[in-house]
């Protein structure tokens, strides 16, 4: 039964991009609702779609169709249980894209990105050198300053925060830098869960990029 | 028999590379060249109305409606064309005897325990106003238990209405028997003849039967058409079930004078090209001869049947010689659904069949069944098709069965 919500999500998405899916998407939703509401079911979809998988395996190897036959309901609930855990995975990682630029802001690995070749290694190998070249610190870091930055390496959106600061520096703005590679215990200590995060000496926190403006204006109210 | 195969367009066609086996019969048959050119002739050659228009159409639609009901007359083996009803169906026929016999509370109605729920819902819907619908049960092996009906027989009851042959498993009711000990007890008869009209030789005289309804789709005629039979007599003491244009000869504002049977019973304008075609549909299966078609469906039946009990896995309805249902084969395969096997059987081997509960829910609901395949037969079919299913079947088997 629950193969129907999967039927009706799955087919009502690839009804968009073709027809031949709708009359399915319509009777995934019909079914759907007779569940939902509790009332007897009288679409048989999934006889239907188990008919029809097996007809189709049939025609290559009756071993495996009979397998499949037999196993479906097995089948459907893995898939169900797959499908609802990734879109929900899918889900949250383009919530963080769209937040912190990244799928995963605490590891700063993404699904979507490829471990070689793709802009986050570059944007990852170029903040590795910064890393590793502590003589050469920014102008706008001070270590005496009022508002501590925390920042880590290979996060896209601490690497355009940066680029802000550089600006706001030329107007004497600092910040304090905190770099949660090299002192991971701050993650803990300030209770840190995704970069960028400023914190104020008035302990109030700020999270994720902000722009020329209003990052400005935060430095501005602890002058 | 084959020969007839070459009347038959969707015979002829191929689906996916490959020819059609059609075996869904008692659900609706296929239709011969020569029905559809008859419902063609009427819309070419003279598209009007009859009865009421005097002019050359439709003198010529009266001309051959009149024709189709003789013809219907003599297919039936009715004394009197006037007997004939024409009906959109065997439920519409059967719900005209229902509203129009005048059952009135505590009288009986009796039917078997397999009926079509057109021959099941009128009586549920009398027993609202105190008609007393009673079901005679079928003996463990399915038949009729013509002892338990004999034994229930008494003067309450007005109306025996049974199924002449079963479209769940294509069993015949002893009728002649049925009807004799109805009528020795002054009850009168109706037959659900829409699975044995087509198949047998069914003879009303002979039978003595009250009522009789059957229909065209299920014939070779075409969908919406069917027939009424009804004693001379009782027709005429009966009132209308549908009133209006064309069953009555006069009217005022306040009253009307009422056509003679069958025009009393045929409201509004009639499905003349249907009628056309339903009465070319009975002078094909004439042609062919009932004996001829029976002897067939029971010969292939007996293919069909005997090959699926010796497939390990296979269950069957019904009685288990095969000449006992006709050419309808019910079944199902181990715990698989009627309806995939059905999907998989059009979708692998393009073959046609019935899957579900047939219309036969309490027969079903009644055995802890939720329904199933059924193969039904008719005279176009071949040994060479049966071949096809059976092998079809054990394919089939060998995935849905363990």
């Amino acid at each position: 039964m629950v193969l129907c919500i999967v039927a009706a999500v799955v087919f009502g998405v690839m009804s968009i991009f073709s027809a031949k899916y709708r009359p399915w998407a319509r009777e995934g939703f019909r079914c759907a609702f007779n569940m939902l509401t509790f009332r007897k079911c009288d679409v048989h979809l999934e006889e239907r779609m188990r008919a029809h998988i097996t007809s189709h395996l049939m025609t290559r190897s009756e071993r495996l169709a009979s397998a499949v036959y037999h196993n479906f309901k097995l089948f459907s609930w893995a898939f169900t249980i797959v499908f609802f855990a990734s879109t929900i995975y899918t889900g949250i990682s383009v919530y963080n894209i769209a937040v912190h630029g990244t799928c995963d802001p605490v590891n700063g690995q993404c699904i979507f990105v490829p471990p070689d070749g793709t802009n986050a290694t570059v944007e990852q190998s170029k903040t590795c050198v910064q890393a590793d070249a502590p003589a050469a610190a920014p102008a706008y870091f001070d270590t005496k300053a009022k508002v501590m930055f925390f920042y880590r390496d290979g996060c896209i959106w601490c690497e355009k925060e940066k680029q802000v600061l550089e600006l706001l520096a030329k107007d004497g703005y600092m910040v304090k830098p905190m770099h949660l590679g090299v002192h991971p215990e701050f993650w803990d200590q300030y209770g840190i869960q995704v970069t960028p995060t400023f914190i104020g000496p008035d302990g109030k926190k700020v999270i994720g990029y902000l722009e020329y403006m209003p990052l400005r204006s935060l430095l501005d109210s602890y002058k | 028999m084959e020969e007839i195969r070459k009347d038959f367009p969707v015979l002829q066609k191929k689906y996916d590379g490959k020819p059609l086996i059609y075996f869904d019969n008692a659900c609706m048959t296929l239709r011969p060249v020569q029905v559809i050119n008859a419902i063609i002739r009427y819309y070419e050659e003279f598209p009007a109305c009859g009865e009421r228009s005097k002019h050359r159409l439709g003198a010529k639609v009266t001309e051959e409606v009149d024709a189709a009901r003789r013809t219907m007359k003599d297919f039936l083996g009715a004394k009197n064309e006037r007997e004939i009803i024409f009906t959109k169906n065997t439920t519409e026929g059967i719900n005209l005897v229902a509203h129009s016999l005048g059952l009135k509370a505590g009288d009986v109605v009796l039917t078997t325990d397999r009926e079509h729920n057109s021959n099941l819902l009128p009586w549920q819907q009398l027993a609202k106003i105190g008609v007393r619908h009673e079901i005679i049960k079928s003996k463990a092996d399915g038949t009729f238990d013509l002892e338990a009906f004999e034994k229930r027989m008494d003067k309450s009851v007005k109306l025996v209405s049974m199924v002449h042959t079963s479209n769940l498993d294509g069993y015949t009711t002893p009728a002649e028997k049925i009807i004799k000990a109805a009528h020795d007890w002054g009850a009168l008869t109706l037959l659900d003849a829409a699975q044995s009209v087509p198949h047998k030789d069914v003879n009303v005289s002979k039978l003595g039967v009250d009522f009789l309804a059957c229909s065209g789709h299920k014939m070779m005629g075409p969908s919406g058409t069917g027939v009424l039979y009804g004693k001379y007599d009782l027709l005429e003491k009966m009132n209308p079930f549908l009133v209006g244009g064309g069953t009555v000869s006069d009217s005022t504002y306040s009253t009307a004078s009422f056509e003679k049977p069958p025009e009393k019973f045929e409201a509004g304008l009639q499905d003349y090209a249907g009628i056309m075609g339903l009465a070319e549909a009975a002078r094909y299966l004439s042609k062919i001869g009932k004996a001829n078609i029976e002897k067939h469906e029971i010969e292939l039946n007996k293919i069909v049947s005997n090959g699926l009990s010796k497939i390990n896995g296979i269950s069957m309805i019904g009685p288990t010689d095969p000449a006992l249902r006709s050419g309808i084969i019910s079944f199902n395969v181990g715990k698989a659904g009627s309806h995939e096997v059905a999907l998989m059987l059009d979708k692998n081997y393009n073959i046609a069949v019935r899957s579900g509960a047939h219309c036969v829910h309490s027969w079903f609901n009644a055995h802890g069944l939720k329904g199933s395949v059924r193969a039904s037969l008719y005279a176009y079919n071949t040994k060479e098709e049966c071949a096809v299913f059976l092998d079809a079947m054990q394919k089939l088997v060998k995935v849905l069965v363990r």
